[in-house]
């Protein structure tokens, strides 16, 4: 039976957990190769030379330099052994050629190192009558075993350039999220984002292959990350995760409340898309100058509001909303018949712009406000006027939960 | 690594935010933290007067308040004098001082914009003299009638009532009349030395006693910047006979701005102007000295359909809301 295992190195290698130690890359020459022979046996010597001849062409056909061949130890790991012989050779990539016989069968196995960190990159194995029979058998294995590990110049202008010699590592402050590669159900999982971050398992990307990664957390809104692979190693920072958000707490300033502040709630029945809002604001107007005597003032103010066209993992969000408001006023003087008034507004149009970090976001926000001219009111009927003819903003903090 | 940002630094974020927008706003402004959509001069409010309401009732209808003036006789009570300008005329509505009530409507033909409390503790509205129960007591020289921009003052020492005017365009006529507003004399002062070729218009005179400064507040026709003429006290201007402007030792102080809609006020405290420029719409206290801007209330977008007055001791001024009907008593903000 073939045993045929054409795999792409790096998902073999995200299986086995002994690549998380994997020391720094040594200074090797990526355009050269060096061919490991297994140690001999006087049965397969012919057979190993014929693998590793097979290998060395390919790689030339690669575009590869070659460096003298090397034999292996008896007794040593292969990976360790392909270390051995990339630091002994100056060469990045070591091709591993090793036949046994067993009875009437030969069984051989053809391999791609990348030397710097004696990661498998490509390999190709099988059996067959130990024959000339055999020999073709052979060449195809040093074929598939370099076309696997695709390196060298051979197959197209995109695997011109060699792989990446690094792990990629993430920057992200969502600890606990699940970061994948790929989205939806094509996605393979990286790992999870631990105190510093997270380091992925090599993966042998190419400089300038544009990848998508997927991040996860129960309770947020999943985000996207795309990012075009780089022949340097840099932390690639993962965007924040936005909760999802069934209330909030605001407290704002206003242009138009100079001595004072709001605070509001929001409770969001469909999360981080529709909410309702009830806020309470107190100021006082005084000038501070001799003639004047202060007046206070307190507005209730209810509405609702919906996000527009951003969706909730996007750190920026716009909000649009309508409602109306009561204000109840006391005036200092003690000698006015009428001391103190409410007003009724309606606010037909508001907006908010949000600039979102997690559990809290930062808000702009401005509305148009139209006096009823209630009776007993202090404002005319008529949309209200702002003072300086700023309009009405308001900047304030929300925090989520 | 990413850093995690908290709420404490969100805080802290929008604290920075607040202030630079404070700054941004004119935080250095005394009046920054009174302003907001309510009317600005709701600080400053003594009492309030539905004046519409109370027309209403007396079955008077009017187009506008063509002046609103305090009166202050000598020995008589203060009254607010509202004229009105009617389809059928002015008409005047005057007012107890703590604004409680229309304790006269009156119409006639001697009314006009020139009014004064008197010697004799009586009420001078354009030609129409009132005693102090508010009694038609006599009628004065139909000039005040036709003199659209006359002031006056009354001198306690000669008692006399005196009405100045722009008599001609270089000519400040001088009206002086006895207790009972029989006339005694009217010369006419020119005011050469300082006219335009255009005239002036007074715009207001305060005298408030005879050792009181004695300022008019002028305004060429030809547009150009207004001008106060500051004179020691009523014995300075009486002895210059108008001539001596500038030559006697009076201080002409011209103002660096134009007044909105020509209104300025003459109080002991300084003038208060209606300006609109630098993008501030708002009532400007003005040094005598040297016609800087002492201080100001903001008056928000619009002064449509309102009518201010100032009382000449600087302590009440008094503002009609065309868009209401509501008259207010305000206290000065200095």
């Amino acid at each position: 039976m073939r045993l045929h295992r054409s795999l792409a190195a790096g998902l073999v290698l995200a299986l086995g957990s002994s690549l998380g130690a994997e020391p720094a890359a040594l200074e090797l020459d990526g355009g050269r190769a060096v061919v490991l022979a297994s140690p001999r046996e006087a049965a397969s010597e012919g057979f190993a030379d014929f693998l590793a001849q097979a290998l060395a062409q390919e790689a030339e056909a690669a575009g590869l330099t070659l460096a003298p061949s090397l034999e292996g130890e008896y007794g040593a790991e292969e990976p360790a052994a392909a270390k051995a012989a990339a630091a002994g050779s100056g060469a990045r990539w070591v091709l591993a050629a090793s036949c046994a016989i067993e009875g009437s069968r030969l069984l051989w196995r053809a391999a791609v190192y990348d030397g710097a960190r004696g990661e498998l990159l490509g390999s190709d194995g099988f059996s067959a009558y130990a024959g000339l029979t055999a020999l073709p058998l052979l060449a195809g294995s040093a074929e598939a075993a370099l076309a696997a590990a695709r390196i060298g110049g051979r197959s197209s202008a995109d695997d011109a350039a060699p792989p990446i010699s690094f792990r990629l590592s993430f920057a992200s402050s969502d600890r606990g999220a699940l970061l994948s590669l790929g989205e939806g159900e094509a996605s393979f999982p990286l790992g999870e984002v631990g105190e510093s971050g997270l380091e992925a398992p090599y993966l042998p990307f190419k400089p300038g292959q544009r990848l998508v990664f997927g991040l996860e957390k129960e309770g947020f809104w999943p985000a996207r990350k795309s990012f075009v692979v780089k022949d340097e190693e840099r932390e690639i920072a993962l965007p924040r995760l936005q909760p999802k958000t069934r209330m909030a707490a605001y407290f704002s300033y206003g242009s138009s409340r100079r001595l004072g502040a709001a605070a509001a709630l929001r409770w969001y029945p469909v999360a981080d898309w529709v909410y309702l809002r009830a806020e309470d604001a107190f100021w006082c107007a005084y000038d501070f100058l001799p003639g004047s005597r202060p007046v206070f003032h307190d507005e209730l103010r209810l509405g609702s509001g919906a996000y527009l066209f951003l969706s909730p993992s996007s750190p920026f969000r716009l909000s649009a909303g309508l409602g109306f408001s009561g204000i109840a006023t006391w005036v200092g003087s003690s000698g006015l018949e009428q001391r103190s008034g409410f007003d009724l507004c309606l606010e037909p149009f508001f907006w908010t712009l949000e600039w979102h970090r997690g559990p809290w976001a930062l808000v702009l926000e401005q509305r148009l406000l139209y006096s009823l001219g209630s009776e007993g009111g202090f404002l005319a009927r008529g949309w209200a006027e702002s003072p300086d003819g700023v309009p009405f903003l308001a900047l304030g903090v929300l925090l989520k939960w | 690594m990413v850093s995690r940002a908290s709420p404490a630094g969100a805080m802290g974020l929008l604290a920075s935010s607040l202030l630079g927008l404070a700054a941004a706003l004119g935080l250095s402004s005394c009046a920054f933290f009174g302003r907001d959509m309510f009317p600005s001069e709701l600080q400053y409010r003594e009492a309030s007067f539905d004046l519409d309401a109370a027309l209403a009732k007396l079955g008077q209808t009017y187009r506008s308040v063509a002046k609103i003036e305090r009166l202050s006789p000598v020995g008589g009570a203060n009254r607010i004098f509202v004229l009105l300008q009617t389809d059928a005329g002015l008409r005047l509505a005057i007012l107890d001082d703590d604004l409680e009530g229309i304790e006269s409507l009156r119409s006639d033909s001697s009314l006009a914009r020139f009014m004064l409390g008197d010697v004799a503790g009586g009420y001078a509205c354009g030609s129409l003299v009132l005693d102090a129960a508010l009694a038609v007591s006599a009628t004065a020289d139909a000039s005040l009638q036709s003199a659209y921009d006359a002031a006056g003052y009354r001198d306690e020492a000669s008692s006399t009532n005196v009405a100045l005017w722009m008599g001609g365009t270089t000519t400040l006529s001088v009206y002086t009349f006895q207790y009972d507003w029989t006339l005694s004399s009217f010369p006419g002062y020119p005011l050469l030395p300082v006219s335009p070729a255009s005239g002036y218009y007074l715009a207001d005179l305060l005298s408030i006693d005879a050792a009181s400064p004695f300022i008019l507040a002028l305004l060429p026709n030809d547009g150009s910047r207004p001008l106060l003429a500051v004179q020691s006290d009523r014995a300075a201007f009486d002895a210059s006979r108008g001539l001596g402007y500038g030559a006697s030792g009076a201080a002409m102080v011209y103002l660096d701005f134009h007044l909105d809609d020509g209104r300025i006020w003459l109080t002991a405290d300084g003038a208060v102007a209606l300006r609109n420029d630098d993008k501030v719409r708002r009532l400007s206290r003005i040094d005598y000295g040297d016609g800087e801007e002492l201080d100001y209330l903001y008056l928000g977008d619009s002064t449509e359909e309102q009518v201010f007055s100032f009382e000449p001791e600087g302590k009440f001024w008094y503002r009609f809301d065309g868009k209401s009907g509501i008259l207010y008593k305000l206290r000065t903000w200095w």
